[in-house]
């Protein structure tokens, strides 16, 4: 309970904390991400509209992992 | 563990999505974990086929805990639920408007409008969309938040919610209130930082670190004054 209410100001002070990173700087943390042996252990997709798309015409639900590159 | 095999054969039974949220330019979906009620990483949630968030997975980071998560009674009460809702059910249309703003699925304007379309309801029930609606509000002004700089301006219009008797409940409300502090600082409105003060103060579940921070602003904001 101590933590719940501490992580929306945490989370808003790393977004912050990007805007000292230059666009170089994010898209190669972005493609590192990208590149990391898990990714390519699962069929996942990164495009939003084609996920949706799967899921419509498979009948199956989408399983959505959000993480992130700007940061450790 | 999303490197093990077993997790490879789990994308057999949903459609797995990865989204990275990464602040490169011309992210065609820069604010995805927020709009499907992300609120830090790593965040897992189930989505129907519209792209609506059905269900958070909360529980264990594994394989079996994920399919917990797609296959439990979360996501078989929302589907159950939905077709309900769809077929025409008064109370299921007013327990599913209930539902998708629990898990918001609209913004304020957008569920106010659905709310009219709504048969009578309960003073309760009534009570209970209202509650959730000040959250909703909530979320969108905090969800709107680019920049540090816009901080101040965020807690103003929290300070027409606060003026509107509009005041988040749960775990949400010490954070209306921090927010809210941003503003008073701005303004110099020592008796409002004060007020949240107090508020802050009275609340066990924060710790004394940010308490004692807090009272330190205000010390700081009564001296300017």
């Amino acid at each position: 309970m101590m933590q719940t209410w501490t992580l929306p100001l945490a989370v808003l002070a790393t977004t912050f904390a990007v805007a000292a990173q230059d666009q170089e700087s994010l898209i190669q943390k972005r493609d590192a991400k990208l590149a990391e042996d898990w990714v390519g252990n699962a069929s996942w997709t990164t495009n939003f509209e084609a996920a949706l798309a799967e899921a419509k015409s498979s009948g199956k639900l989408v399983f959505a992992y959000f993480t992130r590159s700007y940061a450790p | 563990m999303l490197s093990k095999e077993e997790f490879a054969q789990f994308g057999d039974e949903a459609v797995l999505f990865l989204h990275v949220t990464s602040h490169v330019d011309g992210d065609p979906h820069p604010d995805l974990l927020s709009r499907k009620g992300g609120r830090g990483f790593p965040y897992f949630a189930i989505l129907d086929a519209s792209g609506d968030l059905i269900a958070r997975h909360e529980g264990a980071r594994t394989v079996e805990g994920f399919r917990k998560s797609l296959n439990g009674d979360a996501v078989t009460a929302y589907q159950e639920l939905r077709e309900r809702a769809a077929g025409g059910d008064a109370a299921a249309k007013t327990e599913f408007f209930v539902k998708r703003l629990q898990l918001a699925h609209f913004d304020v304007a957008t569920a106010n409008a659905e709310r009219k379309k709504l048969a009578k309801v309960s003073a309760e029930k009534s009570a209970e969309i209202d509650k959730l609606l000040v959250d909703l509000e909530y979320q969108g002004i905090m969800g709107a938040i680019k920049s540090r700089d816009e901080l101040p301006a965020a807690g103003a219009k929290l300070l027409e919610m606060k003026k509107a008797g509009r005041i988040p409940t749960g775990p949400e409300a010490v954070n209306f209130w921090m927010i809210l502090s941003f503003h008073a600082e701005s303004v110099k409105d020592e008796p409002l930082m004060r007020e949240i003060f107090e508020k802050v103060s009275a609340d066990p579940s924060v710790n004394q670190r940010v308490k004692d921070q807090l009272e330190a602003r205000l010390k700081a904001l009564s001296k300017d004054g």
